[in-house]
């Protein structure tokens, strides 16, 4: 087999107002005609600038020091700005991470595919674009052509920009976190499509991924990335049944869909601590829809219990209906039908006895960067819930934020760092801390655990259950992801267009899933068959 | 998710309750809001400055008048009347089209206008081009290399159009090109547009450039500004990897999405300038409406000074709605909502 790309002894050097940062450190590996070969590693690895190295578009603070980049035989490190033009898009595609924010806002969609072909002289005609949408499984492409990008849903872009990518049937893709942005099963239909069309083409892959599972399971050859460096590399078989390097042990373990369930006890009894009983919501829609509705149902009479001590969890994609459930839980909405019971009676909507029970039911939200003020040391970010509840002395507060901070497993320095100077995963422990100063008997987790990487959140979902068990906290758990709400919950809600479609325990869900939407969330957990 | 389906061709939006809440009925109310504002305020303001059209008219020798002779005045110059009654006599006749009449020119307010405010208007325009054609081609290229030699001279010139005041760009060029090269169209009589359009021109190149060195200023500054974040956007990088060359890039993709900053700072000039650029109208003896709410003021003509700001109000007002109809036509996610 023809090789595509031989990168050799490559390194990436970024400039920063600290000095020079080594991002990439000699990393070599060859793509083969039609192989698909994926880099694979956490936030900072250093595998998404090894893709920017080899298509060149790295950003402007970086630099390659040393090693070469052979695509079809020519050196790209030392090609002129001419000859790199003429390999982007004709011979390396590249399929980028954000659906969002890739496509221009201001072109139509036809237009943005027209110019990847336009620009490499090949027809570009409305005829071809519509081909080339009707080719990534957009319907009614003709009249989807002369449509803008916010016309689009998320899935719907990510196929546009892979018909971008693959517009000139590139002998190279870089799938950059193609569909990490997507929701699950959205995830698996776009995979699918971009496997089904570079085997049409024959293009080689390069993915890049931080999940290991779905790595193995699209990839013939797997590179696993530590800190700029490659620290194992094989076929995707070998390194999922026997990973040599100790980081891809960890990131093995860590792959939600493969790790085993958390220890936990059995659910305790006694009355529920919250209970939503035949609750509704519905928003105004600012337009219309087709069929004339004026108001959109996000809650359509759900009814769940939340045990004492226990772990529920709420899973659906978006638009499901699991975050206005967290908010009704949370009392930051108001149910337009239905009840919400604390403690056995109806919760009041007067502001005292809403200030009473948010005492006892705090949030952590998913965004570790948001949810933060940025321009408050984090210690005071913890203590806030004390000042606004009146909780304390200034100097007992100060001791309660360190008690916090050492519950999260976090040093107590920490308190005087701002947000920026944190990683993602140590906010979210700040976070965590803040929702549990006023020691409240719920926390509801809103996608507490999507934004990290797969090391991170196991470490967060460990760090979860340990304070469970310590504090007898019960958690509602809202995620969009089955495999990680299998790891931590006693019951599970499987949410769809508002409904409750299918309630129980993940053993059984996952065994013997019930509802056919169910089935389609757990197919859509990549799972390699090793 | 499923994915929405294509829209079908859009239907009327049936009326609802919330009228008032419709982006255009409250843009209109907001506007008649400022305008009414505007008008009381330049009512009130007036009347604060000690004297009126009595003392401008006479200077000192107001001071010999009878009381009877006083009396009689003001009662001619409708002074006598309580503030409110003046106020709304005012604000009525304006509203049936009657702007006042100008006792020192012995011309209705609206003639005076007519004739002022094309000249403005021609004025800003030329001012605004001239600006627009040289600011965004410079500020693009200062953003193409952020502290490179074409961004640090363009920052340079910026700061210095922005701190050179009007009346000393206006008198140096005036007096070096007339004293040196003895290029003066100003010093004849002015000529409209339309009746000797080359000596128009002529007259109006001078003061378009000193407003338009002021005014580029801020210009380059947005356009570096809105080209640099643009150009760290996913999707520049995503036409890159596309082949897109340098220059389509920046016409197609960057520039474009650029320009709602662009086109809000034009907007906010245009709309400063038809204002009546007071000190550059005066140094070039251009009889545009600076001059005109000027000697209104000298005179304290209470009638032309009101009129005269609430038109220019309304033309600041127009140009907002226009800037905003620009905004719709650049950017589709506004057109939508």
């Amino acid at each position: 087999m023809t090789t595509v790309l031989e990168v050799a002894d490559l390194s990436v050097v970024f400039d920063t107002a600290g000095g020079p940062v080594e991002a990439v450190r000699e990393v070599s590996f060859e793509i083969a005609a039609g192989e698909t070969v994926a880099l694979v590693g956490e936030s900072g690895s250093g595998k998404s600038t090894t893709a920017s190295a080899v298509n060149r578009l790295l950003a402007d603070n970086a630099r390659i020091t040393a090693g070469r980049v052979l695509f079809d035989g020519v050196d790209l490190v030392g090609a002129d700005e001419r000859t790199l033009r003429g390999v982007r898009g004709a011979g390396i595609g590249l399929v980028p991470q954000d659906p969002m924010s890739n496509l221009n806002p201001m072109m139509r969609v036809g237009e943005q595919i027209a110019e990847a072909l336009e620009v490499h002289d090949l027809p570009s005609g409305p005829g071809r674009v519509v081909e080339l949408l009707e080719l990534v499984g957009i319907p009614d492409a003709p009249a989807r052509a002369r449509q803008y990008p916010h016309e689009f849903s998320g899935g719907m872009r990510q196929r546009v920009l892979i018909a971008m990518g693959l517009a000139c049937r590139p002998r190279l893709v870089i799938a950059d976190e193609p569909t990490s942005a997507l929701d699950v099963t959205v995830q698996r239909r776009v995979l699918d499509e971009l496997d089904r069309l570079t085997g049409t083409t024959g293009s080689a892959v390069l993915l890049i991924t931080h999940d290991l599972a779905l790595a193995a399971e699209r990839a013939d050859r797997v590179l696993v990335m530590q800190r700029g460096r490659v620290v194992e590399s094989g076929t995707a078989t070998d390194i999922l049944s026997r990973p040599e390097h100790p980081y891809s042990q960890t990131l093995l373990a860590a792959v939600p869909g493969l790790a085993d369930p958390l220890e936990r006890g059995p659910v305790p009894g006694g009355p529920p601590l919250l209970e939503l009983r035949g609750v509704r919501k519905t928003y105004p829609l600012r337009r219309p829809t087709e069929d004339g509705r004026q108001t959109v149902t996000a809650v359509d009479d759900v009814s769940l219990t939340i045990p004492r001590g226990a772990t529920v969890a709420v899973v659906g994609e978006s638009g499901s209906g699991k975050t206005t459930t967290a908010n009704l839980v949370l009392g930051l909405e108001a149910p337009d039908a239905g009840e919400v019971l604390f403690d056995g009676v109806p919760r009041g909507t007067r502001r005292r006895e809403l200030v009473a029970f948010r005492r006892r039911v705090q949030p952590v939200f998913q965004n570790p960067y948001a949810s933060l003020d940025p321009r408050y040391p984090v210690g005071r970010s913890i203590a806030e819930p004390l000042q606004v509840h009146r909780v304390g002395t200034a100097a007992e507060r100060r001791a309660r934020v360190h008690e916090l901070l050492e519950q999260v497993a976090l040093p107590g320095a920490v308190a005087e760092r701002y947000p920026h100077e944190l990683s993602g995963g140590q906010r979210q422990r700040v976070a965590i801390a803040r929702a549990l100063a006023l020691r409240p008997e719920l926390v509801v987790l809103d996608e507490a655990v999507s934004a990290l990487d797969v090391v991170v959140q196991k470490q967060i979902l460990d760090l979860l259950a340990d304070l469970q068990r310590e504090l007898g906290l019960s958690y509602l758990f809202i995620s969009h992801d089955l495999a990680v709400v299998r790891l931590i919950s006693d019951v599970v809600h499987v949410m769809r267009r508002g409904q409750v479609v299918e309630s129980g325990p993940p053993e059984r869900l996952f065994a013997e899933p019930a509802h056919e939407y169910t089935r389609e969330l757990l197919a859509a957990i990549p799972r390699p068959a090793a | 998710m499923a994915d929405p389906s294509p829209r079908s061709p859009r239907r009327l939006r049936p009326l609802r309750a919330g009228l008032l809440g419709h982006p255009v009925v409250s843009r209109l109310l907001g506007a008649v809001a400022t305008l009414l504002g505007v008008a009381v305020l330049v009512f009130v303001l007036l009347r604060l400055v000690p004297g009126d059209q009595i003392t401008a008219n006479l200077g000192t020798e107001a001071a010999a008048l009878t009381p009877a002779q006083r009396q009689a005045l003001e009662a001619y110059y409708g002074l006598d009347r309580p503030p409110l009654e003046q106020f709304l006599g005012w604000l009525g006749s304006v509203l049936t089209g009657n702007l006042g009449w100008s006792g020192r020119a012995q011309v209705s307010v609206l003639d005076l206008t007519l004739q002022a405010l094309p000249i403005t208007v021609e004025l800003a325009v030329l001012a605004i081009a001239l600006s627009v054609l040289v600011g965004v081609p410079l500020g693009m290229l200062a953003a193409r290399r952020p502290n490179g030699v074409p961004d640090t001279l363009g920052q340079g010139a910026s700061l210095l159009g922005l701190s050179l005041p009007a009346f000393l760009i206006g008198t140096v060029l005036l007096s070096v090109l007339s004293y040196r090269f003895g290029f003066n169209p100003n010093g004849q009589a002015f000529a409209g547009l339309f009746d000797d359009p080359v000596r128009n021109l002529q007259q109006m190149l001078l003061p378009a450039v000193t407003l338009a060195i002021g005014i580029s200023a801020p210009i380059i500054r947005t356009t570096r500004a809105a080209v640099l974040e643009v150009r760290g956007l996913d999707f520049v990088r995503t036409a890159r990897a596309k082949g897109v060359g340098e220059r389509r890039l920046q016409v197609r993709h960057v520039l474009r999405n650029a320009l709602v900053p662009i086109v809000t700072m034009t907007g906010l000039q245009l709309g400063y300038l038809l204002g009546g650029a007071i000190v550059v109208e005066q140094i070039f003896s251009v009889p545009g409406i600076g001059r005109q709410v000027l000697l209104g003021i000298q005179q304290k003509e209470y009638a032309l000074v009101q009129s005269t700001v609430l038109v220019i109000a309304l033309c600041f007002v127009l140009v907002n709605l226009l800037t905003d109809l620009l905004y719709r036509l650049i950017d589709p996610r506004v057109r939508l909502s």
